[in-house]
């Protein structure tokens, strides 16, 4: 067999089962690995009645057939449960190494069940895999974790996923990290090995990836190295990470301040990529196979915080407990630094983190919410002390934190508050928008964070970057949507079918596992570059067309996930704050004054290319048929008329 | 006239600013402005600020430049393109690549 490792690593920690099951080729075929075999295990093994803490979730782990290869950027994992946060579908993914590991050790997919009666973590040793105790680590960060099993285990270079004391706690956003600061961040699928008292996975591999066409392989990826020495998008990443990102989002308006009550700032170069390798940039690391290289390391240097250090930050990291609860827009940028490094070893997803304090504190700013509920905590935006103070109570599920744990959708109805604080969730299907304003980013955008098969979404799902960069490749937006228009964030253009390719096409990458930072946001790569290196290292014969189908079944089987959870047609929308609320300008020159997303013009077309029902929003029977998902078809007929009886019911 | 630039991103390894007022004739283009620049800080500002590509078998490249806080190469915005002359009160911005998060 090429390519892949041909199993699946099963550990029951109720009875401590571990069971090596053979995936065979029909099966790789049509999931082709990482978030497919993940997504296709959640669907069939948990389903809607199975609470996410509930021993009988699952919590996967994926990697696909190019994992551990030469290609670019292919280390990634898909890590996927059903989500504590959203009580539907739930998975993120993570960079490092510890995913190429797990592939030399023989594994495509390791499916973790049951709950143990103690703390342990697991090992896998190549074949020899063993359930440890895990008294000793448990409550540590997941830096302090690592070295002792690394000590433990006597290896300094084995790879390990860690949860921190959020992921302990069951806080419902806890995130999983592998490499002490490579986060799988949303979804709190942390939370999920936490409720399992599973602290972590230890892995050493000693193995290898066949490659059926070595000559032909190492040509393609030797090609396609040669095209990043130059490409625009890697220049910007190599040098400042991600955090390249913030000048950017403040110029054109997506920078949320406040929990996008503003787009911009004046004071954002404060935490630019520029202003963070000029203060407190300790050198950089790759993922795996990595010709981008966008990791960054922080070591403050100044100030209240110094001599704090971390891996780290992503824009996505810094965004969330910086500006969009107000800190950093004064003289002084290491509070953000701080925050980014406390979820860091926290263990929590930034975003949510972020999301649930601005939540709270747009609460309190309109008097929903009073020091009465929050324990006297005084929630005024960018108040450093009491952000500080959030962090740690979610962490450890305490004081106004231990509701804040549960996510800003669940503490609103905790705390039994007005409708009116709903509004100011910022989310989709319960989970956090990341910090990425649709009235600035993209109207494309826009639509996939309210179609999105994990709720709350960003690049992870429909990396509309061809309204972004896709001017600088002329003719591809041609090639895609059949014009350039597209090419312009703020129109609607295209945008359904942008977004409905996208997604597809991401969904088919996250199979592959590799970075979407090499296709699709940069087009360094594109989908016949991913084609060739997957056929010439499988020695199979996939065409661009199957490829694009994997994504498709891919989305609708999650799609599907949704529909049994009652999440339809009805749940496809945007905050209000994006489409009504016209976006205020803050700056001079701000580009997007007045902008709200007409999601409504973009929905009706984007269901006709799903081939939704336009009742429900399910996926429609033939459409699931024709992706070879019957099965899923027949599951559907009950939740159908469940759905639309339960919309006729809220229209009486 | 003056002429208010500000340089982003990689570009700044180039310029080693930020910003800066520049001295530029009257009706001068953008893409006239932006070979200035290029003749003065060299060919890592040139690499940075116009960047390339490759997309079916072609190499483009495409200054990255926005004038008052637009893109230029979006025609509804600047029908001119490269070609739009500059003015009195304009701000040129160079180094902005945008993506997803």
């Amino acid at each position: 067999m090429y390519g892949w490792a041909g199993q699946r690593l099963r550990v029951d920690l109720t009875k401590g089962d571990i069971i090596k099951e053979p995936l065979d080729y029909e099966y790789r075929r049509k999931w082709l690995g990482g978030r497919g075999f993940n997504s296709e295990v959640i669907y069939r093994e948990v389903p809607p009645e199975v609470d996410a803490f509930d021993p009988e979730n699952r919590v996967c782990f994926g990697v696909g057939p190019i994992s551990g290869t030469a290609a670019p950027s292919t280390g990634r994992v898909t890590v996927s449960c059903k989500s504590p946060l959203t009580d539907g579908h739930g998975d993120a993914n993570m960079g490092g190494h510890w995913g190429a590991e797990l592939k030399y050790a023989g594994y495509d997919q390791i499916v973790v069940q049951g709950r143990a009666k103690k703390p342990v973590y697991i090992w896998v040793d190549d074949d020899k895999v063993e359930i440890r105790d895990a008294s000793r680590i448990w409550g540590k960060y997941p830096r302090e974790a690592d070295r002792i099993i690394k000590e433990e285990l006597g290896d300094e270079d084995i790879h390990i996923v860690l949860i921190g004391p959020g992921g302990e706690n069951m806080v419902r956003f806890a995130c999983t990290l592998n490499d002490v600061y490579r986060a799988a961040g949303r979804t709190g699928t942390g939370g999920v090995m936490g409720s399992k008292n599973l602290k972590g996975i230890a892995v050493r591999g000693t193995g290898g990836v066949k490659i059926a066409k070595p000559k032909e392989f190492y040509e393609v990826c030797n090609r396609l190295r040669e095209k990043f020495k130059t490409d625009p998008m890697r220049a910007g990443l190599w040098n400042y990470g991600s955090l390249c990102l913030i000048n950017v989002a403040n110029r054109d308006g997506w920078l949320p301040v406040n929990n996008f009550q503003f787009g911009a700032h004046p004071n954002a170069n404060n935490f630019s990529g520029e202003t963070h390798k000029a203060t407190v940039s300790k050198g950089k690391e790759g993922c795996f196979a990595c010709p981008i290289c966008c990791g960054q390391f922080t070591v403050i240097k100044e100030g209240k915080w110094a001599g704090e250090y971390f891996g780290g930050p992503e824009y996505e990291h810094t965004v969330p407990t910086g500006p969009r609860v107000g800190i950093g827009l004064g003289d002084d940028a290491n509070d953000v630094w701080h925050n980014a490094r406390l979820t860091n070893d926290f263990g929590l997803d930034g975003i949510e983190t972020g999301g649930v304090i601005s939540w709270a504190m747009e609460c309190y700013q309109r008097g929903l919410l009073t020091a009465k509920d929050t324990g006297g905590l005084e929630l005024e935006w960018g108040n450093e002390e009491v952000v500080d103070k959030l962090i740690h109570q979610i962490a450890y599920r305490q004081g106004f934190g231990n509701i804040l744990a549960e996510g800003s959708c669940k503490a609103a109805k905790k705390l039994g508050l007005p409708k009116e604080a709903e509004k100011y969730t910022i989310t989709t299907r319960g989970m956090t928008l990341p910090g990425d304003d649709p009235r600035g980013l993209g109207f494309g955008y826009g639509l996939s964070f309210s179609m999105g098969t994990r709720g709350g979404e960003d690049h992870l799902r429909s990396l509309c970057c061809l309204e972004l960069s896709g001017f600088l490749y002329p003719g591809l937006n041609t090639k895609v949507i059949g014009c350039e228009d597209p090419a312009k964030p703020t129109t609607t253009v295209g945008k359904p079918y942008m977004v409905y390719y996208e997604e597809n096409q991401k969904a088919s990458t996250d199979c592959l596992n590799v970075c979407c930072f090499t296709t699709h946001w940069s087009y360094a790569v594109l989908t016949e570059d991913q084609v060739e290196y997957l056929n010439t290292c499988t020695g199979l014969d996939f065409t661009v067309e199957e490829f694009q189908e994997i994504g498709e079944r891919l989305t609708n089987l999650e799609r599907a996930y949704w529909a049994r959870h009652l999440s339809g047609k009805r749940e496809d929308t945007l905050p209000d704050r994006f489409t009504k609320e016209p976006m205020p300008k803050t700056v001079p020159y701000q580009t997007n004054e007045g902008a709200t997303v007409p999601l409504d013009r973009m929905l009706p077309t984007y269901y006709v290319y799903r081939d939704y029902d336009p009742e429900t929003g399910f996926p429609s029977e033939r459409k699931l048929k024709q992706l070879g998902l019957d099965y899923v078809a027949k599951d559907l007929k009950p939740y159908r008329e469940k759905y639309k009886a339960m919309g006729r019911k809220a229209e009486r | 006239m003056k002429l208010p630039v500000r340089y982003y991103s990689v570009v700044t390894q180039a310029t080693k600013k930020f910003h800066e007022v520049i001295e530029v004739k009257e009706g001068m283009t953008v893409g006239e402005i932006v070979e200035q620049l290029c003749n003065r800080y060299g060919s890592k500002f040139r690499e940075y600020a116009i960047v390339r590509t490759e997309f079916n078998g072609k190499v483009f490249y495409t200054p990255n430049v926005y004038l008052n806080g637009k893109n230029v190469h979006f025609p509804e915005d600047h029908p001119q393109g490269l070609n739009t002359p500059v003015k009195e009160g304009d701000l040129l911005e160079l180094g902005l690549i945008s993506g997803g998060a």
